[in-house]
C-alpha cells in the first residue's frame, strides 16, 4: 500500500505540474514535467536510495519555476505537495523492506500515513492562510524574512546535529 | 549523505529563490517542507537505552547446518518510533530464515524477541554486536549506537570417525593405552619368553619352552600397550594446497586433520597439533575431549596462508613435539618437502603422511584433453616416487585421492588389524 502511495502521489504531481504547463501552452515544461517523473519512477523500481531526494528537489524547483511564469498557484503547490508525499512515502517503503513478518506492519503504517495526513492538512492550511493574507511582500518585508529564516534553519539544522 | 540533507537544501534553495523573486507564492510552497522538517524534530528520539542479548540454537556445528540466533531486546529508555536493529554477521554466512535486520516499534520497558537462522562454511564467526537505529517517523532525526553483545559459532569440520589407526612411536606414556609400547608386560600381542618368576600367573607359562629345559620355567611376556604423544602437523602453505574458498583442496587437509585428531584422542593419546601456514598455531598437547574440542576450535580458524619464512616444511619447529613420539602430518606434500620429512625421521621421530592428492583433485576441474592427460602422467608418475622414496624411508605414507572415503582407505592401508587375525 504504501509503495502505491509513492507511486500514485508522484503521478499525481507529475501530472498536475504537466497538466498546468500543458494548459500554458509550455510543452518543453511538460516534457521536463514527465520526464522527472519516469525518472524517478524508474528510480524506485530499481530501488535506488538516492532518488526520491533528487526527484523532490527536481520536481519542486519546477514548480517553482512555475509560479515566476504566472500558473496558478493551487496546481503548482498541489504537484510540489505532492512531491513531498511521495519523497516521503518512498523512503518508508525502502526501510519497510526489514520490516519482519512477525511485526505489526498495518501499525506501523497507519501511524505513518496518520502523520503524513496530519502534516499535509497542516501545510495545506497554512499555505491557504498565507495565500488569503496576500500580505504586501515588500523588499523590507524580504530582508526580515531572510534573516529570519536563515536564523531558523541554522538553529534547526544546529539542533538536529547535535541530537543526533 | 544525511537522509534530510535534500529536504534543508531545497528549503534554502526556494527560500532564497523566494526572497530574490520578492515571490509570496513560492515562500508559500516552503510551508509544507518546514513543517516536515519541524515535525521529525518534534518527534525525534530522546535517547537510546536498549538492553540486548543473544543465544544460538548451537555454538558448534558442521558446515551448512541451520543456527537459530535469537535476539531478546528490551526499551529500558524513552519510547522509541521506529527502531532499526541491524546484526552484523560475516558476510560468508548464509541466511536461510529471517534477516539480519530488524524494523520495529518500541514502547518504555516493552520487550520483543527476534529470530533469523544461518548456515555457513567451516570457519570461527563472531558476533560483535549489533547496529540500533532510532528515528522519528519521517526519518529526519536519527540516533545511533552500537551494543556490543556476546555469541560466538564455530563451524567445525566434518569428519568420519576413524577407529585404530596403526602407529608405533619409539617412546610412549606411562598410562595404559593402544600403542604397542615396545616393553613387556600384560598385553594382547606376544612379545617374548623370560625365566619363570614368583607370582606370574600359570597361564601365561609357556609349557614348550619349559619342556626343553629340565630345571627352568618360562613364562610368555605380551608387549604393553600405553598411549603415546601424537603431534599433528597442518600443512596450510598456499603453494601446496591448490584452488579457493569451497572448492580448496585445504578443506579435504582440514578434514583428514579432524578425523585423525578425534582417532587419536579418542584412543586415548596425548595429542598436540601445529597449523603450519603463514604463521605458526600450536595447540598445546592435551587428553580427552576438551584437548578434541580445542584442536577442532583451531581447525574452525585454519586458513591457508603463504609465508616466505614458512615456504617448506624445514621450518618445523620440532622441539614442540616430545622426543621420539609420533608426527603425522596432513599435508599434499611438495617434492622438496621429502627432505625435511627425511630430516625429521632421522631425529627419531615416527612420522607418518596422509597426502590429499592434488594432482587427481585439480584433474577434475581441467578440460579433458591430450595435453591435460600428459600432464596429469607426467605429475602423478612424480608424486608415486615421492610417495615411495617416503616408505623407503620408513616413513608411513597415504596417498589419498579426495573422492574416496579416508577411513576406509585408513582401515585397510593404515589400520591396525584385529587382535583374532594374529590367532
Amino acid at each position: 500500500m504504501i509503495t502505491f502511495g509513492a507511486y500514485f502521489s508522484l503521478w499525481i504531481g507529475t501530472l498536475a505540474l504537466a497538466w498546468t504547463y500543458l494548459q500554458a501552452d509550455m510543452s518543453a515544461y511538460v516534457w521536463a514535467t514527465l520526464g522527472i517523473g519516469t525518472l524517478w519512477t524508474s528510480g524506485l523500481l530499481q530501488r535506488k536510495k538516492w532518488m526520491p531526494g533528487f526527484g523532490l528537489i527536481l520536481l519542486t524547483l519546477l514548480a517553482a519555476a512555475g509560479l515566476y511564469q504566472s500558473l496558478p498557484f493551487g496546481w503548482v503547490f498541489a504537484a510540489a505537495l505532492s512531491g513531498l508525499m511521495s519523497y516521503d512515502l518512498s523512503n518508508f517503503s525502502l526501510r519497510l523492506r526489514y520490516l519482519a513478518h512477525a511485526e505489526n506492519t498495518h501499525q506501523l503504517q497507519r501511524v505513518h500515513l496518520t502523520r503524513l495526513g496530519v502534516m499535509t492538512l497542516l501545510g495545506l492550511t497554512l499555505s491557504t492562510l498565507a495565500m488569503l493574507w496576500q500580505a504586501e511582500f515588500t523588499f523590507e518585508w524580504a530582508i526580515f524574512l531572510m534573516l529570519a529564516g536563515v536564523w531558523g534553519i541554522s538553529l534547526l539544522v544546529g539542533w538536529v546535529r547535535q541530537r543526533e | 549523505m544525511r537522509r534530510n540533507a535534500p529536504l534543508v537544501f531545497l528549503l534554502y534553495l526556494l527560500l532564497f529563490l523566494a526572497l530574490l523573486g520578492m515571490s509570496g507564492q513560492v515562500l508559500a510552497i516552503t510551508i509544507p517542507l518546514a513543517l516536515y522538517l519541524l515535525s521529525g524534530l518534534w518527534f525525534a528520539p530522546r535517547e537510546l537505552n536498549l538492553q540486548l542479548d543473544r543465544t544460538l540454537s548451537a555454538e558448534r556445528v558442521t558446515p551448512n547446518m541451520p543456527v537459530i540466533v535469537t535476539l531478546y531486546i528490551t526499551n529500558l529508555g524513552a519510547p522509541l518510533e521506529e527502531l532499526l536493529l541491524e546484526d552484523e554477521i560475516s558476510p560468508a554466512l548464509t541466511i536461510v530464515d529471517g534477516a539480519p535486520n530488524y524494523l520495529c516499534t518500541l514502547k518504555r520497558g516493552e520487550s520483543l524477541t527476534w529470530k533469523y537462522t544461518v548456515s555457513g562454511p567451516r570457519g570461527n564467526f563472531v558476533f560483535n554486536g549489533i547496529e540500533a537505529n532510532a528515528r522519528d517517523h519521517f526519518d529526519v532525526a536519527r540516533k545511533s549506537v552500537f551494543i556490543p553483545t556476546d555469541g560466538q559459532l564455530f563451524i567445525i569440520p566434518p569428519f568420519t570417525r576413524i577407529k585404530n589407526i596403526n602407529i608405533r612411536p619409539r617412546q610412549t606414556r606411562a598410562y595404559s593405552g593402544s600403542i604397542p609400547a615396545r616393553i613387556g608386560g600384560p598385553g594382547v600381542e606376544f612379545f617374548g619368553l623370560r625365566e619363570y618368576q614368583p607370582g606370574d600367573t600359570p597361564r601365561w607359562i609357556n609349557w614348550r619352552a619349559s619342556a626343553r629345559h629340565e630345571q627352568a620355567l618360562f613364562t610368555n611376556e605380551y608387549e604393553q600397550e600405553r598411549v603415546a604423544d601424537v603431534g599433528i602437523v597442518l600443512d596450510a602453505r598456499e603453494r601446496v594446497n591448490i584452488g579457493n574458498g569451497k572448492h580448496s583442496l585445504f578443506e579435504h587437509t582440514v578434514i583428514a586433520t579432524a578425523a585423525l585428531a578425534d582417532a587419536f584422542i579418542a584412543s586415548g593419546n596425548r595429542v598436540g597439533m601445529l597449523h603450519y601456514g603463514q604463521t605458526l598455531r600450536w595447540t598445546f598437547p592435551g587428553y580427552g575431549h576438551v584437548q578434541r574440542e580445542r584442536i577442532m576450535q583451531t581447525l574452525a580458524r585454519a586458513e591457508v596462508g603463504e609465508s616466505s619464512v614458512f615456504s617448506d616444511l624445514i621450518r618445523i619447529p620440532s622441539q614442540l613435539f616430545s622426543i621420539n613420539s609420533q608426527l603425522v602430518f596432513v599435508s599434499p606434500l611438495q617434492k622438496d618437502d621429502y627432505a625435511s620429512l627425511l630430516h625429521l625421521r632421522a631425529r627419531g621421530y615416527q612420522v607418518m603422511v596422509i597426502s590429499p592428492d592434488p594432482v587427481s583433485y585439480e584433474l577434475r576441474s581441467l578440460p579433458d584433453n591430450a595435453n591435460t592427460r600428459l600432464a596429469a602422467r607426467i605429475l602423478g608418475t612424480e608424486r608415486r616416487m615421492l610417495m615411495l622414496r617416503l616408505q623407503r624411508a620408513g616413513i608411513q605414507a597415504l596417498d589419498w585421492d579426495v573422492t574416496l572415503p579416508l577411513d576406509r582407505l585408513i582401515k585397510t592401508r593404515l589400520g591396525r588389524p584385529p587382535a583374532w587375525r594374529n590367532l
